[in-house]
């Protein structure tokens, strides 16, 4: 398992090179992409800060469930830091399992557990102004 | 200044052991309404997390009502808000997070 916080560009294919083998009969990928709207009002860029030590161990604690629960052979998860362009990943989960299922629900997982629990925030620039995502204040 | 009291009664408490130093780390929007990172700050001793949040924000006019709505890490793992904290303890301020897409 490899988990890594970058304030350079993820090389995706690095991930799914490292999670392709032949025990592995199933690989899924996510690639969290920076788009350029929010609910149409249009996004210039991103920024991503993490509060780094405890980022690192949660995101460690969610690879070692997704691997016990789903039998995984392999995870990584890499999530950039830092100002992030329009078409960027921010984040690249790589999953690898003896069969699809596992992987495709262990995969799912990870995103979504990683979004509510890693101490890491999003912050979207407007053409006039910038606002911080802070989910359970938006409700 | 003049001879009068000092209004920073902790400072006076703190020969005493009655006060404790934490560390308070600040990130994404607390961060930006408090205009730091880090805030070095003296508390009664037994307070909890959230007050001293609560010192901060007593500060910080931004803040107000928001100690509800963030988390607490101390030493790096995640408390609840009634914890009560040491002296020398680092206090995290987590925000609602917005990692992955």
């Amino acid at each position: 398992m490899t988990i890594r916080l970058t304030h350079e560009p993820i090389d995706a294919e690095a991930l799914i090179q490292r999670v392709t083998r032949p025990g592995n009969g199933g690989i899924c990928t996510f690639h969290g992409i920076v788009r350029d709207n929010m609910d149409g009002r249009p996004v210039t860029k991103l920024e991503y800060e993490a509060f780094e030590p405890m980022a690192l161990q949660e995101l460690e604690r969610i690879g070692r469930q997704a691997e016990e629960r789903w039998g995984l052979t392999d995870v990584e998860i890499e999530h950039r830091i830092g100002e992030l362009r329009i078409g960027e990943a921010s984040v690249v989960i790589a999953v690898g399992a003896p069969h699809r299922a596992e992987a495709f629900e262990a995969c799912r997982f990870i995103i979504d557990t990683l979004k509510t629990t890693v101490p890491i925030w999003k912050k979207e620039f407007y053409r006039d102004g910038a606002v911080w995502i802070e989910p359970t204040a938006a409700g | 200044m003049s001879g009068s009291p000092a209004p920073q009664v902790a400072r006076n408490a703190t020969a005493a052991g009655a006060s404790i130093r934490v560390s308070l780390l600040l990130f994404a929007s607390v961060a930006e309404a408090t205009g730091a990172r880090r805030r070095e700050v003296r508390a009664p001793e037994g307070s909890t997390a959230r007050g001293v949040f609560e010192l901060l924000a007593a500060d910080v006019p931004a803040l107000a009502g928001r100690a509800d709505h963030v988390s607490y890490a101390r030493n790096q793992q995640f408390v609840p808000p009634d914890t009560v904290l040491a002296d020398g303890d680092e206090l995290a301020v987590i925000p609602p997070v917005s990692g992955g897409a």
